[in-house]
């Protein structure tokens, strides 16, 4: 079942807050995680999957490589779109490595994020 | 050697004869004591012996064992003697009762005066005349075995058969029923046991000497004893066999007395004369081998052509001659024979012949002695033998004297016939050379050497042959010849005729020769080629030069003038390196020449025609990076290379007579030549070779020097470049903080202002803050490289630092959920640079909270002495081993990137700052088990302050 939610996985607590701001002020849902390892935990809790994951790459304990390995193994939770958020300047090589459905490149312009995040989970709240 | 049976017999004789003798003794003895009825009938006296004779029976028996060593101890030869003594003394006094005709027996009343008194049987009680004079015989006979000295033994021996022919006698007498033979004279009859006692016991006595002249005549391994042990027993049984038949016969009355006597006679005879021819048969038979063995030996003596010399026992010569031809030595007179040795070798021959004289033993000498025959002196070998008589003394000495003469030259004219080979055939050079310096002899490699056959070296001399060379030989010859003391393995280089125009290479040993007498008659040269070997030396020694040359400098012009040079005098007269420049134009780069003005004659051709002309030399090269050479350089080859009249003028100057052209190529590439030019020697094949290798490798160092160059360069401009941009950044970092600050200041000023506002312009100020930090890291990072790092230093208490800075980290503390424990006794001051102290601390601290996983951190602060000790310690995921050792270098992380941010500069930098105080930082850590960082600080940095410049703050990230 597709949720609402956009599910954020970001190590950079301003990054993580100013990121929720910004999209929870353009009317949608977010939950925010610290690393892979968390967003498994919250993944893999009872209640509504997100509609999207915007996964930042490089975080202490579980990294995003790891987090998509684990997921991609997971039937339940392989379908769920993951967008990466990274600074790397080659993006499009990580996408193609991993299968993510799309790539932002950090410093991601607020317009882009929002278009983004509302492909995956439509419009919600004005 | 096996004793032979008679040996053994002889051995065993006096033990069976002494046990048959005591065994009759004992059984008269019994008989007298018990009165044996057998013993005692009317015929008693026949065979009982008187008591006395029974006695001294068994004491001969006990002097014969006693006396059977050769050499017995003191106490047996005294218990001998006494026994001996006894025998005698029982002897003596009996002949004295006889003699005296006393009617009563003393001795054997004293001995056997009960019995005699009991006077049961009618025994004969005083022993027999015949007994006592065989007694007094044996006795005295046995005492004298032991004395020492020829003639007693011999007296012995005579005493002891006069003996045995007593009982004999009487035997006889038995035995053809002859009483009056073993009554007479007295009434009294020896007894029959008596007399085979006395029989046995006197026979024993040669036996107990069985070396004594007697014996070995008789028993001896010689010609004589064969006869002896073969007539002795004809003579003693045959006889008695014969009397005794014909003795027979008269008694039965078949013969009368005449007809027995003369039947006697005649087989006696027939018998004897029988023996004799026999035995003159065997003496003849043994007179003959005697004769064959001295022919034999004057078939020897005359065949080997030796001279037999006879000298007696004091070693006095007495005759020297051939013993069959009779042919003498000529003069050779027993006081002069030493006149006829060399001189040299009188002593020697004198010495050894005293001493094989005085120890008699062999003696054998090689001298040089006249020859009366053939005039001179000759190579003689003499050999005395010692020969002993019975005694073992030397009774007089045989010898020879062979003429070895001819057998010694044949020698050695052998030996010099295979040095002789061996010289000819020795892989060195080999010469021999008189006083005057001019070669005697010479063998086929140092003609080959030369280049020269080996006639026309003989009597003359260096300089006519090999002039180049004679200047480096003649001198150390001519020193030999002058000093005596040899050279040895010196260099010698140059040309011969061999290889006209070619360098070449020898090593020579110089060595005197003597005559006999010790003068130095000439100069013997031992030569060895060294040439392949020298080159490769030379080649070798010049490409690790000129790989060091190109290693070691910081200007590829100065280095390949280096290697130009080095190539000077081994390889080329001159040498030129040229190279491509960036637009692949060929130019001249380094110049060494040994010919006066040649180096500017050099550089004045390149200026004038840059990089070479043509189609020859380096141009030709560089363009085919093929090699090169000309090994004559003619007029016509000049006249070829040269672009115009001018050119050919220069090129002339330049008096080449061979050069020598290889690419320098690497890695593909040709980067230019190397060339090697030659004023008297000729390039040749092999050395293309050689020269191609050193290309190579000079070309490899090259490129080294310029990829090495390029990587320098690459460094310089990051660094430069970070420098550059880290300052850029600081521009639109000023104005973008302090507008954030205004801002920041401006909202919180407002009343009312949104939460959202204020939160959001936080965030602003704190990654304002950050990019801050992380330039000024990059500016730091950059000055360090440029070697700036200069520290302002004051008085700092470190544990107040610590904690400001850990109250400054608190919310980041706080949000990772460590703890921090700050230990300390109380403050630990020194002098350092506050500020860069705080980067340190911060640093590391920031570190632990980051990887700290959340447990708690521990700071401790002490004092060690003169320094000061901080360390920070957390339980996170450590370090791993293999990147303990590059944690401190610059842009490394003790962490995976794909988990960790940062710049990997932190922990680079706070050990710079801390270098600079003079301190040390070390980590322990293991992956899992969390990292202890420990700094260790002097109470005051080493070195003033300076003025400071600005700098940044410390920076995240563990590196």
């Amino acid at each position: 079942v597709k949720g609402a939610e956009v599910l954020l996985v970001e190590d950079d607590a301003d990054v993580r807050e100013t990121i929720t701001m910004l999209l929870e002020a353009e009317g949608f849902s977010v939950a925010a995680v610290v690393d892979g390892a968390a967003a498994l935990a919250r993944l893999r809790a009872p209640g509504e999957k997100p509609c999207v994951i915007l996964l930042d790459l490089m975080m202490p304990r579980m990294n995003g490589w790891e987090f998509r390995a684990a997921q991609a193994a997971d039937p339940a939770l392989a379908a769920i779109p993951v967008v990466l958020l990274s600074a790397s300047a080659q993006m499009d090589l990580l996408a193609a490595d991993f299968a993510a459905a799309e790539t932002l490149r950090k410093p991601v312009p607020l317009a882009t994020l929002c278009a983004v995040v509302e492909r995956y989970c439509g419009r919600r709240a004005p | 050697m096996r004793p032979r049976v008679i040996d053994r017999v002889i051995a065993a004789y006096p033990i069976v004869a002494s046990a048959g003798a005591a065994a009759l003794a004992a059984g008269a003895l019994a008989g007298h004591l018990l009165g044996v009825g057998v013993l005692v009938g009317p015929e008693s006296a026949r065979w009982l012996m008187a008591p006395a004779s029974a006695l001294a029976l068994l004491a001969a028996s006990a002097a014969v064992l006693l006396a059977r060593e050769e050499r017995p101890g003191r106490a047996r030869r005294a218990a001998a003697r006494i026994a001996a003594g006894a025998v005698a003394l029982v002897g003596i006094v009996v002949l004295a009762e006889h003699a005296l005709r006393l009617p009563a027996t003393p001795l054997d009343l004293w001995l056997f005066g009960a019995a005699l008194a009991a006077g049961a049987p009618p025994i004969a009680g005083r022993m027999a005349l015949q007994a006592a004079l065989g007694f007094a015989l044996l006795g005295v006979a046995l005492a004298l075995v032991d004395r020492r000295g020829r003639r007693f033994l011999r007296l012995s021996e005579a005493l002891a058969l006069a003996a045995a022919f007593v009982p004999l006698i009487a035997l006889a007498g038995y035995a053809f029923g002859a009483r009056t033979l073993y009554v007479f004279p007295s009434n009294r009859s020896i007894a029959i046991g008596a007399s085979l006692g006395l029989f046995l016991l006197a026979t024993v006595v040669p036996t107990l000497r069985p070396r004594s002249p007697l014996m070995t005549a008789v028993f001896g391994d010689t010609p004589g004893g064969a006869l002896a042990r073969r007539l002795l027993p004809a003579v003693a049984l045959l006889p008695a066999v014969v009397i005794g038949l014909l003795f027979r016969a008269a008694s039965a009355g078949l013969i009368d007395a005449s007809t027995e006597q003369a039947l006697e006679w005649v087989l006696n005879f027939a018998w004897l004369a029988l023996l004799v021819v026999a035995s003159a048969r065997g003496v003849d038979r043994l007179h003959g081998e005697v004769r064959r063995s001295e022919e034999r030996y004057r078939a020897l003596v005359q065949a080997t052509a030796t001279v037999v010399v006879t000298a007696d026992a004091s070693g006095m010569p007495t005759s020297f001659a051939n013993p069959t031809t009779g042919e003498e030595w000529p003069q050779l007179e027993s006081d002069t024979w030493i006149d006829w040795i060399h001189p040299e070798d009188r002593a020697r021959v004198a010495t050894d012949w005293a001493r094989a004289v005085s120890e008699g033993t062999r003696f054998e000498a090689e001298v040089r002695a006249l020859r009366p025959d053939k005039g001179g002196y000759g190579r003689v070998v003499g050999r005395g033998v010692p020969l002993f008589d019975e005694r073992g003394a030397v009774r007089e000495w045989l010898g020879a004297i062979i003429d070895v003469t001819d057998a010694r030259q044949a020698e050695r004219e052998q030996t010099l016939g295979l040095l002789d080979a061996l010289f000819s055939a020795a892989p060195v050079g080999l010469a021999f050379l008189d006083r005057d310096l001019r070669y005697v002899r010479t063998n086929d490699t140092f003609a080959a050497i030369l280049g020269l056959p080996r006639e026309v070296h003989i009597g003359r001399a260096p300089r006519d042959l090999i002039p180049g060379l004679a200047p480096q030989l003649e001198p150390r010859l001519r020193k030999v010849i002058e000093t005596g003391a040899p050279s040895v393995a010196r260099e010698v280089s140059g040309e011969t005729p061999a290889v006209p125009g070619v360098r070449r290479h020898w090593i020579a040993s110089n060595y005197p020769v003597r005559s006999p007498r010790g003068e130095t008659i000439g100069v013997g040269s031992v030569v060895l080629e060294i040439t392949d070997r020298k080159r490769a030396e030379d080649a070798q020694r010049f490409s690790v030069e000129a790989a060091t040359a190109l290693a070691s400098s910081l200007d590829l012009d100065t280095a390949l003038e280096e290697v130009a040079r080095l190539a000077v005098p081994s390889l080329a007269d001159g040498c030129a390196v040229h190279l491509f420049d960036e637009e692949g134009i060929l130019h001249m780069v380094g110049l060494a020449d040994e010919g006066p003005g040649q180096v500017p004659l050099g550089w004045e051709i390149e200026r004038r025609y840059p990089g070479g002309t043509g189609l020859y030399g380096p141009p030709r090269v560089a363009r085919t990076g093929a090699p090169h050479f000309l090994e004559e350089v003619t007029e016509v080859e000049l006249r070829e290379h040269a672009v115009d009249e001018a050119n050919l003028a220069l090129l002339r100057r330049l008096a080449m007579r061979s050069y020598l052209c290889v690419p320098l190529a690497a890695r593909g590439r040709t980067l230019g030549t190397l060339f090697f030019l030659s004023r008297k020697w000729r390039y040749q094949g092999h050395d293309v070779a050689t020269a191609e290798d050193l290309g190579r490798r000079v070309a490899t160092a090259i490129d080294n020097v310029k990829l090495y160059r390029r990587a320098e360069q690459a460094v310089r401009t990051r660094d430069e470049f970070l420098s550059i941009a880290a300052h850029e950044l600081k521009t639109p970092l000023t104005a973008l903080r302090l507008q954030v600050e205004a801002r920041v200041r401006a909202v919180r000023r407002s009343e009312g202002a949104p939460e959202a506002a204020l939160r959001s312009m936080e965030i602003i100020g704190r990654q304002t803050e950050r990019l801050t930090k992380l330039v000024d890291t990059l500016l730091d990072v950059t000055r360090i490289r440029a070697g700036r790092l200069p520290l302002e230093t004051a008085e700092v208490d470190l544990v107040a630092l610590v904690r400001e800075v850990g109250e400054r980290l608190a919310g980041e503390l706080a949000a990772s959920g460590s703890t921090l424990e700050i230990q300390a006794a109380g403050p630990v001051a020194g002098v350092w640079d506050r500020l860069r102290l705080d980067q340190v601390v911060t640093n590391l601290l920031s570190n632990a909270i980051k990887f700290g996983e959340g447990r708690p951190i521990a700071v401790r602060i002490e004092e060690a002495g003169e320094r000061v000790r901080l360390v920070v310690r957390d339980r996170g995921i450590g370090i791993s081993r293999e990147s303990l050792s590059r944690l401190f270098q610059r842009f490394e992380r003790g962490v995976s990137d794909r988990h960790y941010g940062g710049l990997g500069l932190g922990l680079y930098i706070a050990q710079q700052i801390v270098s600079a105080h003079a301190g040390a930082i070390e980590v322990e850590s293991e992956a899992g088990k969390g990292a202890t960082f420990t700094v260790t600080l002097p109470r005051a940095a080493p070195f003033a302050a300076r003025a400071r410049p600005a700098r940044g703050e410390p920076v995240e990230g563990r590196s």
